[in-house]
């Protein structure tokens, strides 16, 4: 097993991220660039509204970039409805050729490591990455809504509504942040089977990919500003980093975060925290990106994870099998300095 | 070692793991479920004020009327935030199976009317009318079983 | 939010007191001689204890019976009501036994009284007016 290097250091030149309402609320809503003000987002189901918004953040990244569709070689996208159909249609519409990823909420950094590993291999100049997820749509995929009556345990998470999108390209001094490093994640399962639980399920698979990715790269957590997950929540979370200690990693509070922690800080009515392949996506591509840029941190390391069930498999009462994808992000800087 | 870390995961996860708070559901479903019987017994008293109904015949329309009340309720979006509050105490009356059928309709319109109306409206509430038939006829076995027997 | 909570329960609350609090107890006779009868039957539900206000409606066919049982006692209204029917059918077996513990035909019957005793209403359209509680009564669903 191995973690992929970039020495030629794959530029992220832009990103935008679209959110639903509710993401109006959280403390981080000033790095979002578009919102709607309806989940319908003026669609006829929450699937359309959801391709929309992926359709939106891409719009925007090229825009910022000052790129057409035309100029990209190849866009990877990935979100958690029906065969990805989202993204799909998405692509069909932006019409730039296409990759669909699936690793549930990790396809955010599977399709950055991913978008990462073309560029630096040369086969390919531009790349987009970029995933969604709609809490209406989800919900309805997933899991009973509470609209059916139903009560959320304290354990569950909120998918959050959003889309984010990034563009890589080779080395550029003029970027948000660098691609460095992956490590791609093994499924790791530890048994549990309750799907308002995913945090827990999550956990090892989360720690595994941190633990493989030091011990791979021979870095140790001090050789990061942040570690970041993407939406382990509560109990996830403080699970992983008991996890990490038993393995004789220790991680201080303030360097290891949480993006389904931080995205609605403060919002009670979403139990532990946000999920979704968007919360990683619109945390990181929204405001780690920045702190990036800004020389705020230098490096930071991104871990998002993914609970691969469907809602046939947790019927079938299967355990929840999951797995971890790790990006490092660095600041902008001229390859080798 | 792979079993080992699967245990450990486990057993750091389950420590971090948050309880559903069961007594405080459980006093929070009493309250809620008992206000919307009271306000059922409410209907079933106007209705044997202002018309023609005995207590007998009054439980029909009052169960018909309890519905049509949660029907709005789930239609303007007000009966999840009510079910995320009081758990069982808004499912278990008749007002949750009326919610869970307008809420699978509602949900599953996008996918037209036969397909997506029509077979899905019962996505709950299905289970509900079948083991609701199923119990019934049972008791029902039973207690011709013990008449024929003489034993009521 | 909490003012109209409060002000929904306080309501709610004082509708159920309003409903069962006593009205009666009314005796009525339809036609003379029936008198001993009235009195026979409110003292035996006088005399039991689970059972508060009635109305009792005698004619010379029928003897129709309405109570109301206490809320503590409302389990064992069944039984109450078994142990009332026979007894009432073993004294007066000429006679046709209506006896309903419904709020509605309670109401039905007081109102009926009402009319009665102000004098609306001749013998016959009294005979007609009972009979048209007893069907509401004896109606299922």
């Amino acid at each position: 097993m191995k973690t992929w290097h970039f020495p030629s250091l794959p530029s992220i030149i832009s990103a935008s991220v679209a959110a639903g309402p509710f993401e109006k609320k959280s403390p981080y809503a000033d790095h979002f660039d578009t919102f709607f003000e309806d989940l319908y987002m003026e669609e006829k189901s929450f699937e359309k509204a959801q391709r929309k918004l992926l359709e939106t953040s891409v719009q925007g990244t090229l825009q910022k970039a000052g790129m057409s569709g035309q100029q990209v070689d190849c866009m990877i996208a990935g979100d958690l409805i029906n065969q990805i159909t989202p993204s799909n249609i998405a692509a069909r519409t932006l019409g730039i050729p296409y990759l669909g990823v699936f690793s549930a909420c990790a396809s955010s950094m599977e399709g950055l490591a991913l978008a990462g590993a073309l560029v630096h291999g040369g086969y390919s100049e531009a790349m987009l990455t970029g995933v969604s997820s709609h809490n209406a749509a989800t919900e309805k995929q997933f899991r009973y809504p509470t609209e059916y009556g139903g009560q959320k345990p304290p354990t569950a998470q909120w998918t959050v509504t959003a889309a984010g999108s990034v563009l890589v390209t080779g080395n550029t001094v003029d970027a948000l942040a660098h691609i460095e490093k992956a490590t791609i994640g093994r499924v790791q399962d530890i048994n549990v089977t309750d799907p308002f639980n995913m945090g827990a399920a999550m956990s090892l698979a989360a720690a595994d990919t941190i633990e493989r990715h030091f011990i791979q790269s021979g870095e140790s957590a001090r050789d990061y500003d942040l570690i970041i997950t993407g939406d382990l929540a509560e109990i996830g979370h403080a699970a992983v980093k008991d996890i990490l200690n038993k393995k004789q990693i220790h991680l201080s509070a303030d360097q290891f975060l949480d993006c389904g922690k931080m995205i609605y800080q403060g919002l009670d009515e979403v139990q532990a925290g946000g999920s979704g392949p968007a919360c990683s996506a619109a945390m990181v591509y929204g405001y780690f990106l920045k702190l990036l840029k800004e020389g705020v941190v230098n490096r930071v390391l991104v871990i998002a994870t993914g609970a691969l069930l469907s809602p046939l498999t947790f019927q079938q009462k299967e355990t929840i099998p999951c797995i971890a994808h790790a990006v490092s992000l660095i600041k902008p800087q001229k390859v080798g300095g | 070692m792979a079993d080992h870390w699967i245990t450990q995961s486990k057993a750091a996860a389950d420590a971090h793991e948050l309880k559903r708070p069961v007594l405080k559901n459980c006093i929070k479903a009493f309250l809620v479920g008992g206000i919307i019987c009271t306000i059922g017994q409410l209907v079933t008293l106007l209705l044997m004020l202002y018309f023609p109904f005995t207590e007998q015949t009054a439980g029909n329309p009052t169960v018909a009327i309890m519905v049509f009340f949660s029907m709005l309720l789930t239609g303007f979006g007000l009966y999840h935030k009510l079910g995320q509050f009081a758990g069982a105490g808004s499912a278990v009356p008749v007002t949750g199976f009326g919610n869970a059928v307008v809420s699978a309709a509602i949900e599953h319109r996008s996918e037209g009317l036969v397909l997506g109306v029509g077979g899905n409206i019962f996505k709950l509430a299905g289970s509900v009318i079948v083991f609701g038939v199923i119990s019934a006829f049972i008791i029902a076995l039973i207690k011709t079983v013990l008449f024929q027997l003489g034993v009521i | 939010m909490k003012k109209m909570m409060l002000i929904a329960i306080s309501i709610l609350y004082l509708t159920g007191c309003a409903a069962f609090e006593q009205t009666g107890p009314v005796h009525v006779k339809i036609h003379d001689g029936e008198n001993g009868t009235v009195k026979e039957v409110a003292q035996r539900i006088e005399d039991t204890k689970e059972l508060y206000d009635s109305v009792v409606v005698a004619a010379d066919s029928t003897l129709v019976v309405s109570y109301k049982v206490k809320h503590m006692n409302r389990f064992q209204m069944k039984s109450i009501e078994k142990k009332m029917k026979r007894w009432l059918t073993e004294k007066y077996p000429e006679k046709e036994i209506v006896l309903s513990s419904d709020y509605k035909i309670f109401m039905e019957l007081y109102a009926f009284s009402d009319k009665w005793n102000t004098g609306e209403l001749n013998e016959q359209e009294a005979m007609k007016e009972i009979e048209k509680i007893i069907k509401l009564k004896k109606e299922m669903t």
